[in-house]
Protein backbone atom coordinates (compact mmCIF):
# COMPACT_ATOMS: atom_id res chain seq x y z
CA UNK A 1 0.00 0.00 0.00
CA UNK A 2 2.70 2.69 0.84
CA UNK A 3 4.24 3.50 -2.35
CA UNK A 4 3.41 7.43 -2.50
CA UNK A 5 4.86 9.89 -1.18
CA UNK A 6 1.75 11.45 1.06
CA UNK A 7 2.89 15.05 0.09
CA UNK A 8 3.77 15.27 -3.10
CA UNK A 9 2.22 11.99 -3.92
CA UNK A 10 5.60 10.96 -6.19
CA UNK A 11 6.52 7.07 -6.23
CA UNK A 12 8.70 6.20 -3.67
CA UNK A 13 10.73 3.88 -5.12
CA UNK A 14 11.85 0.41 -3.98
CA UNK A 15 14.55 -1.43 -2.31
CA UNK A 16 15.49 -4.75 -2.07
CA UNK A 17 17.23 -4.88 1.16
CA UNK A 18 14.76 -4.71 3.75
CA UNK A 19 12.55 -7.75 3.06
CA UNK A 20 9.54 -6.55 5.21
CA UNK A 21 9.56 -2.77 3.62
CA UNK A 22 10.91 -3.24 0.31
CA UNK A 23 9.81 0.31 -0.32
CA UNK A 24 11.51 3.79 -0.43
CA UNK A 25 15.46 4.22 -1.23
CA UNK A 26 16.07 6.18 1.80
CA UNK A 27 14.90 4.99 5.28
CA UNK A 28 14.63 6.62 8.35
CA UNK A 29 13.99 4.97 11.83
CA UNK A 30 14.11 5.47 15.31
CA UNK A 31 14.75 1.90 17.26
CA UNK A 32 13.97 3.60 20.44
CA UNK A 33 10.55 4.97 19.86
CA UNK A 34 10.00 2.35 16.90
CA UNK A 35 9.39 4.51 14.17
CA UNK A 36 9.64 4.20 11.17
CA UNK A 37 9.94 6.85 8.07
CA UNK A 38 10.38 6.42 4.30
CA UNK A 39 12.55 9.72 3.17
CA UNK A 40 10.87 10.55 -0.51
CA UNK A 41 13.43 11.03 -3.74
CA UNK A 42 11.47 13.90 -5.14
CA UNK A 43 10.57 16.14 -2.20
CA UNK A 44 12.94 14.93 0.24
CA UNK A 45 9.99 14.89 3.67
CA UNK A 46 9.92 12.21 5.68
CA UNK A 47 6.80 9.69 5.32
CA UNK A 48 5.91 8.02 8.80
CA UNK A 49 4.66 4.29 8.38
CA UNK A 50 1.88 3.29 10.12
CA UNK A 51 3.06 -0.27 9.90
CA UNK A 52 2.03 -2.61 13.08
CA UNK A 53 4.98 -4.99 11.93
CA UNK A 54 7.18 -1.74 11.90
CA UNK A 55 9.07 -3.36 14.46
CA UNK A 56 10.67 -6.78 11.97
CA UNK A 57 11.69 -3.83 9.60
CA UNK A 58 13.26 -1.46 12.03
CA UNK A 59 15.60 -4.62 13.33
CA UNK A 60 16.10 -5.44 9.37
CA UNK A 61 17.64 -1.93 9.17
CA UNK A 62 19.68 -1.96 11.99
CA UNK A 63 20.98 -5.29 11.06
CA UNK A 64 21.81 -3.63 7.79
CA UNK A 65 23.44 -0.54 9.50
CA UNK A 66 26.21 -2.60 11.57
CA UNK A 67 27.28 -4.03 8.37
CA UNK A 68 28.29 -1.12 6.88
CA UNK A 69 31.42 1.46 7.05
CA UNK A 70 30.28 4.18 5.20
CA UNK A 71 28.40 6.72 7.12
CA UNK A 72 28.58 10.14 7.92
CA UNK A 73 26.85 11.09 11.15
CA UNK A 74 26.25 14.75 13.62
CA UNK A 75 26.21 13.65 17.50
CA UNK A 76 22.58 11.51 17.33
CA UNK A 77 21.89 11.23 14.06
CA UNK A 78 24.17 8.95 11.14
CA UNK A 79 23.21 8.35 7.76
CA UNK A 80 24.98 5.34 6.22
CA UNK A 81 24.79 3.50 2.73
CA UNK A 82 24.19 -0.26 2.42
CA UNK A 83 24.11 -2.40 -0.28
CA UNK A 84 21.74 -2.17 -3.32
CA UNK A 85 22.68 1.97 -2.86
CA UNK A 86 19.81 1.89 -0.01
CA UNK A 87 20.59 4.96 2.28
CA UNK A 88 19.97 4.38 6.30
CA UNK A 89 19.51 7.45 8.82
CA UNK A 90 19.75 5.96 12.31
CA UNK A 91 18.35 8.46 14.93
CA UNK A 92 19.73 8.11 18.19
CA UNK A 93 18.54 11.05 21.10
CA UNK A 94 18.76 13.97 19.43
CA UNK A 95 17.75 17.07 20.69
CA UNK A 96 14.54 18.74 18.67
CA UNK A 97 16.88 21.04 16.60
CA UNK A 98 19.14 18.39 16.02
CA UNK A 99 16.70 16.22 14.63
CA UNK A 100 14.85 19.18 13.12
CA UNK A 101 17.88 20.26 11.32
CA UNK A 102 18.69 16.87 10.19
CA UNK A 103 14.63 15.76 8.50
CA UNK A 104 14.08 19.72 7.38
CA UNK A 105 17.27 21.84 7.21
CA UNK A 106 18.82 19.79 4.64
CA UNK A 107 15.79 18.75 2.54
CA UNK A 108 14.65 22.63 2.54
CA UNK A 109 18.06 24.11 1.19
CA UNK A 110 18.40 21.34 -0.96
CA UNK A 111 15.34 21.87 -2.79
CA UNK A 112 16.41 25.56 -2.94
CA UNK A 113 19.28 25.01 -4.61
CA UNK A 114 17.78 22.08 -6.98
CA UNK A 115 15.47 24.97 -8.69
CA UNK A 116 18.85 27.22 -9.67
CA UNK A 117 19.64 25.12 -12.48
CA UNK A 118 16.26 25.54 -14.23
CA UNK A 119 16.38 28.71 -13.29
CA UNK A 120 19.71 29.77 -14.47
CA UNK A 121 18.84 27.83 -17.65
CA UNK A 122 15.75 29.91 -18.37
CA UNK A 123 17.45 33.18 -17.73
CA UNK A 124 20.18 32.17 -20.46
CA UNK A 125 17.55 31.46 -22.85
CA UNK A 126 15.86 34.90 -23.08
CA UNK A 127 19.12 36.54 -22.63
CA UNK A 128 20.39 35.01 -25.01
CA UNK A 129 18.14 35.32 -27.92
CA UNK A 130 17.70 38.71 -26.75
CA UNK A 131 21.32 39.26 -27.49
CA UNK A 132 21.92 36.95 -31.11
CA UNK A 133 19.04 38.27 -32.49
CA UNK A 134 19.29 42.09 -31.78
CA UNK A 135 23.28 41.26 -32.87
CA UNK A 136 21.58 39.69 -36.20
CA UNK A 137 23.32 36.43 -35.46
CA UNK A 138 20.61 34.52 -35.74
CA UNK A 139 17.33 34.89 -37.35
CA UNK A 140 13.73 35.75 -34.88
CA UNK A 141 12.38 32.78 -35.31
CA UNK A 142 16.06 31.05 -34.75
CA UNK A 143 16.48 33.11 -31.67
CA UNK A 144 12.38 31.95 -30.61
CA UNK A 145 13.58 28.09 -31.38
CA UNK A 146 17.34 28.81 -29.16
CA UNK A 147 14.86 30.44 -26.31
CA UNK A 148 12.43 27.82 -26.56
CA UNK A 149 15.28 25.18 -25.94
CA UNK A 150 16.73 27.13 -23.10
CA UNK A 151 13.94 27.59 -21.68
CA UNK A 152 11.40 24.18 -21.65
CA UNK A 153 13.20 23.07 -18.53
CA UNK A 154 12.46 25.84 -16.92
CA UNK A 155 9.03 26.14 -18.06
CA UNK A 156 8.52 22.37 -17.02
CA UNK A 157 9.60 22.71 -13.54
CA UNK A 158 7.60 25.56 -13.37
CA UNK A 159 4.64 24.15 -14.70
CA UNK A 160 5.03 20.96 -12.82
CA UNK A 161 5.43 22.66 -9.44
CA UNK A 162 3.04 25.12 -9.82
CA UNK A 163 0.13 22.64 -9.58
CA UNK A 164 -1.18 20.25 -7.14
CA UNK A 165 -3.94 17.51 -6.71
CA UNK A 166 -5.82 17.84 -3.46
CA UNK A 167 -9.04 15.78 -2.13
CA UNK A 168 -11.45 17.74 -1.52
CA UNK A 169 -14.14 17.21 1.18
CA UNK A 170 -17.03 16.53 -1.27
CA UNK A 171 -14.67 13.10 -2.72
CA UNK A 172 -13.85 15.20 -5.76
CA UNK A 173 -10.00 15.40 -6.54
CA UNK A 174 -9.17 19.14 -7.37
CA UNK A 175 -6.08 20.51 -9.49
CA UNK A 176 -4.89 23.85 -7.51
CA UNK A 177 -2.71 25.61 -10.02
CA UNK A 178 -1.30 29.09 -10.69
CA UNK A 179 -2.77 32.32 -9.89
CA UNK A 180 -5.80 33.64 -8.00
CA UNK A 181 -5.86 35.65 -4.97
CA UNK A 182 -7.85 34.39 -2.27
CA UNK A 183 -9.05 30.55 -3.67
CA UNK A 184 -7.28 28.35 -0.78
CA UNK A 185 -6.99 30.12 2.73
CA UNK A 186 -6.30 29.17 6.36
CA UNK A 187 -8.29 30.37 8.83
CA UNK A 188 -8.68 30.15 12.49
CA UNK A 189 -11.51 28.26 14.02
CA UNK A 190 -11.96 27.60 18.12
CA UNK A 191 -12.65 24.03 17.65
CA UNK A 192 -9.76 22.68 15.84
CA UNK A 193 -7.58 25.45 15.75
CA UNK A 194 -7.43 25.84 11.60
CA UNK A 195 -9.53 25.04 8.73
CA UNK A 196 -8.89 25.60 5.10
CA UNK A 197 -11.87 27.42 3.08
CA UNK A 198 -11.36 26.08 -0.78
CA UNK A 199 -13.46 28.29 -3.11
CA UNK A 200 -14.21 26.17 -6.16
CA UNK A 201 -16.59 25.29 -8.85
CA UNK A 202 -18.88 24.56 -6.24
CA UNK A 203 -19.02 27.43 -3.94
CA UNK A 204 -16.63 27.90 -0.87
CA UNK A 205 -16.36 24.72 1.12
CA UNK A 206 -14.42 24.73 4.78
CA UNK A 207 -12.78 22.01 5.79
CA UNK A 208 -11.27 20.44 8.90
CA UNK A 209 -9.52 17.19 10.34
CA UNK A 210 -7.87 14.72 7.89
CA UNK A 211 -9.12 16.23 4.94
CA UNK A 212 -7.65 19.77 5.55
CA UNK A 213 -4.58 18.32 7.00
CA UNK A 214 -3.87 16.19 3.57
CA UNK A 215 -5.13 19.17 1.28
CA UNK A 216 -3.03 21.64 3.30
CA UNK A 217 0.18 19.30 2.88
CA UNK A 218 0.18 19.16 -0.68
CA UNK A 219 -0.47 22.96 -0.60
CA UNK A 220 2.10 23.80 1.05
CA UNK A 221 4.32 21.23 -1.27
CA UNK A 222 3.46 23.31 -4.70
CA UNK A 223 3.98 26.21 -2.60
CA UNK A 224 6.89 25.83 -0.99
CA UNK A 225 8.23 23.26 -3.54
CA UNK A 226 11.84 25.26 -4.01
CA UNK A 227 12.50 24.90 -0.23
CA UNK A 228 14.44 28.09 1.23
CA UNK A 229 17.35 29.67 1.86
CA UNK A 230 19.17 28.28 4.98
CA UNK A 231 18.24 31.51 6.57
CA UNK A 232 14.96 30.89 5.73
CA UNK A 233 14.84 27.35 7.00
CA UNK A 234 16.49 28.79 10.44
CA UNK A 235 14.15 31.27 11.39
CA UNK A 236 11.22 28.74 10.45
CA UNK A 237 12.88 26.40 12.71
CA UNK A 238 13.11 28.75 15.52
CA UNK A 239 9.72 30.05 14.77
CA UNK A 240 8.20 26.55 15.04
CA UNK A 241 10.45 26.11 18.62
CA UNK A 242 9.31 29.37 19.89
CA UNK A 243 5.68 28.57 19.90
CA UNK A 244 6.47 25.59 21.61
CA UNK A 245 3.67 23.09 20.12
CA UNK A 246 3.36 22.67 16.71
CA UNK A 247 -0.69 22.79 17.37
CA UNK A 248 -0.16 25.86 19.00
CA UNK A 249 2.20 27.23 15.94
CA UNK A 250 -0.52 26.44 12.88
CA UNK A 251 -3.39 28.06 14.70
CA UNK A 252 -1.59 30.95 15.35
CA UNK A 253 -0.12 31.48 12.09
CA UNK A 254 -3.99 30.63 10.80
CA UNK A 255 -5.21 33.62 13.52
CA UNK A 256 -2.24 35.61 12.43
CA UNK A 257 -2.63 35.69 9.01
CA UNK A 258 -6.33 36.04 8.88
CA UNK A 259 -5.41 39.58 11.20
CA UNK A 260 -3.39 40.92 8.56
CA UNK A 261 -4.90 39.89 5.70
CA UNK A 262 -2.18 37.03 4.35
CA UNK A 263 -5.07 34.26 4.50
CA UNK A 264 -3.77 33.02 1.61
CA UNK A 265 -0.52 30.48 2.09
CA UNK A 266 1.23 32.24 -0.20
CA UNK A 267 0.96 35.80 0.40
CA UNK A 268 2.89 34.30 4.17
CA UNK A 269 6.64 35.07 4.76
CA UNK A 270 8.51 32.38 3.56
CA UNK A 271 10.23 31.53 6.76
CA UNK A 272 6.42 31.44 8.39
CA UNK A 273 5.39 29.18 5.32
CA UNK A 274 8.25 26.60 5.79
CA UNK A 275 7.64 26.85 9.43
CA UNK A 276 3.84 26.02 8.56
CA UNK A 277 5.10 22.99 7.12
CA UNK A 278 7.37 21.59 9.53
CA UNK A 279 4.89 22.39 11.84
CA UNK A 280 2.21 20.43 10.34
CA UNK A 281 4.51 17.36 9.85
CA UNK A 282 5.02 16.82 13.17
CA UNK A 283 1.65 17.47 14.00
CA UNK A 284 0.50 14.61 11.92
CA UNK A 285 3.61 12.71 13.47
CA UNK A 286 2.30 13.36 17.50
CA UNK A 287 -1.26 12.29 16.61
CA UNK A 288 -0.06 9.17 14.95
CA UNK A 289 2.19 8.46 18.24
CA UNK A 290 -0.20 9.23 20.43
CA UNK A 291 -1.95 6.19 19.29
CA UNK A 292 -4.34 7.66 16.24
CA UNK A 293 -2.74 5.34 14.11
CA UNK A 294 -6.05 5.25 11.94
CA UNK A 295 -5.31 8.78 11.13
CA UNK A 296 -2.09 8.16 9.94
CA UNK A 297 -3.54 5.26 7.36
CA UNK A 298 -6.33 7.61 5.93
CA UNK A 299 -3.67 9.83 5.14
CA UNK A 300 -1.80 7.05 3.09
CA UNK A 301 -5.31 5.95 1.54
CA UNK A 302 -5.51 9.36 0.33
CA UNK A 303 -2.20 9.63 -1.47
CA UNK A 304 -2.21 6.63 -3.03
CA UNK A 305 -5.88 7.29 -4.72
CA UNK A 306 -5.13 10.55 -5.43
CA UNK A 307 -1.74 9.27 -6.79
CA UNK A 308 -3.98 6.73 -8.60
CA UNK A 309 -6.23 8.88 -9.99
CA UNK A 310 -2.98 11.22 -11.53
CA UNK A 311 -2.17 7.96 -12.78
CA UNK A 312 -4.98 7.04 -14.68
CA UNK A 313 -6.52 10.38 -15.60
CA UNK A 314 -5.46 10.42 -19.18
CA UNK A 315 -6.67 6.87 -19.70
CA UNK A 316 -9.75 6.22 -21.46
CA UNK A 317 -12.25 3.83 -20.61
CA UNK A 318 -11.20 0.77 -22.97
CA UNK A 319 -7.82 1.04 -22.07
CA UNK A 320 -8.40 1.05 -18.12
CA UNK A 321 -11.21 -1.60 -19.14
CA UNK A 322 -8.57 -3.67 -21.07
CA UNK A 323 -5.79 -3.53 -18.35
CA UNK A 324 -8.19 -4.55 -15.89
CA UNK A 325 -8.93 -7.19 -17.90
CA UNK A 326 -5.05 -7.85 -18.28
CA UNK A 327 -5.09 -8.12 -14.74
CA UNK A 328 -7.54 -10.35 -14.01
CA UNK A 329 -6.32 -12.67 -16.86
CA UNK A 330 -2.44 -12.70 -14.63
CA UNK A 331 -0.92 -10.62 -18.03
CA UNK A 332 -1.87 -13.50 -20.35
CA UNK B 1 -15.69 7.97 -1.04
CA UNK B 2 -16.12 8.34 -5.02
CA UNK B 3 -12.96 9.83 -6.52
CA UNK B 4 -12.83 11.54 -10.01
CA UNK B 5 -10.51 13.69 -12.00
CA UNK B 6 -12.74 16.83 -11.31
CA UNK B 7 -12.23 20.53 -11.57
CA UNK B 8 -9.77 22.97 -11.02
CA UNK B 9 -9.85 26.25 -9.27
CA UNK B 10 -6.82 29.05 -9.54
CA UNK B 11 -4.75 29.53 -6.90
CA UNK B 12 -1.10 29.56 -6.12
CA UNK B 13 1.80 31.62 -7.04
CA UNK B 14 0.47 35.01 -6.43
CA UNK B 15 2.59 38.02 -7.59
CA UNK B 16 3.69 41.21 -5.65
CA UNK B 17 1.07 42.94 -7.69
CA UNK B 18 -1.79 40.67 -6.73
CA UNK B 19 -1.21 40.90 -2.47
CA UNK B 20 -3.91 42.59 -0.88
CA UNK B 21 -3.11 46.49 0.38
CA UNK B 22 -1.44 47.02 3.82
CA UNK B 23 -4.44 47.64 6.46
CA UNK B 24 -3.95 49.43 8.46
CA UNK B 25 -1.61 51.76 6.61
CA UNK B 26 1.97 52.06 7.65
CA UNK B 27 2.72 53.98 10.73
CA UNK B 28 5.80 56.06 11.12
CA UNK B 29 8.07 54.26 13.03
CA UNK B 30 7.04 51.11 10.39
CA UNK B 31 8.35 53.57 7.72
CA UNK B 32 10.97 54.50 9.61
CA UNK B 33 12.35 50.70 9.69
CA UNK B 34 11.48 50.15 6.54
CA UNK B 35 13.65 53.42 5.58
CA UNK B 36 16.47 50.89 7.13
CA UNK B 37 15.70 48.23 5.90
CA UNK B 38 14.97 48.62 1.82
CA UNK B 39 19.05 49.61 1.49
CA UNK B 40 19.89 46.03 0.74
CA UNK B 41 17.04 44.83 -1.33
CA UNK B 42 17.35 48.34 -3.27
CA UNK B 43 20.35 47.95 -3.99
CA UNK B 44 19.82 43.83 -4.54
CA UNK B 45 17.22 44.70 -6.95
CA UNK B 46 19.01 47.54 -8.85
CA UNK B 47 21.63 45.36 -9.75
CA UNK B 48 19.46 42.69 -10.62
CA UNK B 49 18.00 44.58 -13.24
CA UNK B 50 20.94 46.72 -14.34
CA UNK B 51 23.72 44.07 -14.88
CA UNK B 52 21.93 42.00 -17.11
CA UNK B 53 20.86 45.14 -19.20
CA UNK B 54 24.39 45.90 -19.61
CA UNK B 55 25.63 42.36 -20.18
CA UNK B 56 22.92 42.04 -23.43
CA UNK B 57 23.74 45.45 -24.54
CA UNK B 58 27.32 45.36 -24.42
CA UNK B 59 27.68 41.43 -26.19
CA UNK B 60 25.12 42.22 -28.73
CA UNK B 61 27.43 46.11 -30.12
CA UNK B 62 30.24 43.12 -29.18
CA UNK B 63 28.69 40.37 -31.71
CA UNK B 64 27.67 43.23 -34.42
CA UNK B 65 29.98 45.73 -34.32
CA UNK B 66 33.28 44.10 -32.61
CA UNK B 67 34.45 47.28 -31.25
CA UNK B 68 33.69 49.49 -28.26
CA UNK B 69 33.72 53.32 -27.84
CA UNK B 70 33.98 55.11 -24.72
CA UNK B 71 30.98 56.94 -25.66
CA UNK B 72 28.93 54.39 -26.20
CA UNK B 73 30.03 52.57 -22.59
CA UNK B 74 28.78 55.62 -20.73
CA UNK B 75 25.66 55.83 -22.22
CA UNK B 76 24.94 51.97 -21.81
CA UNK B 77 26.02 52.40 -18.36
CA UNK B 78 23.38 55.88 -17.95
CA UNK B 79 20.59 53.58 -19.37
CA UNK B 80 21.67 50.07 -17.40
CA UNK B 81 21.64 52.95 -14.56
CA UNK B 82 18.24 54.25 -15.61
CA UNK B 83 16.83 50.21 -16.31
CA UNK B 84 17.31 49.39 -12.40
CA UNK B 85 15.71 52.72 -10.73
CA UNK B 86 13.02 52.58 -12.88
CA UNK B 87 12.65 49.10 -12.06
CA UNK B 88 13.06 49.66 -7.82
CA UNK B 89 10.56 52.85 -8.52
CA UNK B 90 7.33 50.66 -9.89
CA UNK B 91 8.21 47.99 -7.48
CA UNK B 92 9.08 49.94 -3.87
CA UNK B 93 5.25 50.69 -2.58
CA UNK B 94 4.43 46.77 -3.07
CA UNK B 95 8.07 45.82 -1.96
CA UNK B 96 7.51 48.35 1.12
CA UNK B 97 3.77 46.66 2.33
CA UNK B 98 4.62 43.31 1.83
CA UNK B 99 7.61 44.26 4.01
CA UNK B 100 5.50 45.39 6.48
CA UNK B 101 3.23 43.10 6.32
CA UNK B 102 5.66 40.59 6.72
CA UNK B 103 7.26 42.26 9.71
CA UNK B 104 3.60 42.47 11.45
CA UNK B 105 3.04 38.62 10.67
CA UNK B 106 6.48 38.04 12.46
CA UNK B 107 6.35 40.19 15.45
CA UNK B 108 2.71 39.17 16.14
CA UNK B 109 3.48 35.36 16.28
CA UNK B 110 6.85 36.25 18.41
CA UNK B 111 4.53 38.13 20.58
CA UNK B 112 1.63 35.56 20.68
CA UNK B 113 4.55 32.61 21.31
CA UNK B 114 5.68 33.93 24.28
Amino acid sequence: VYRTCLHCHAALGANDVIEHFPVGGRLAYDEAKGRLWVVCGKCRRWNLTPLEERWEAIEECEREFEKTRLRASTDNVVLARVRGGLDLVRIGKPSLPEISAWRYGRALVDRWRRQLAPTAALLTGVYGMQVLTQAEVVGFGAGIGLMALFAAPGMFSMWRTGRVKVLMPNGRVTTVKHRSKEAVALEADGESGWTLRIEGKDGTTRTSGVPALHAMRGLLTAVNFNGGKQADVDSALSLVQRAGDTSRYIANVAAVAGKHGSANVNFLPPDVRLGLEIALHEDSERLAMQGELGLLRDEWQLAEEVAGISDNMFLSESVMAKLEGFKRDGGQ
Amino acid sequence: VKLDAGDSIASLRTTLHEAPPLAPPATTAELRWWEYTRVPIRNRMFLRTALPFLAVWLVTNWLKYSKFSIGLMIFLALMAAAAGWLQWAVTESKLRDQSIRWKRIRDDLNASAS
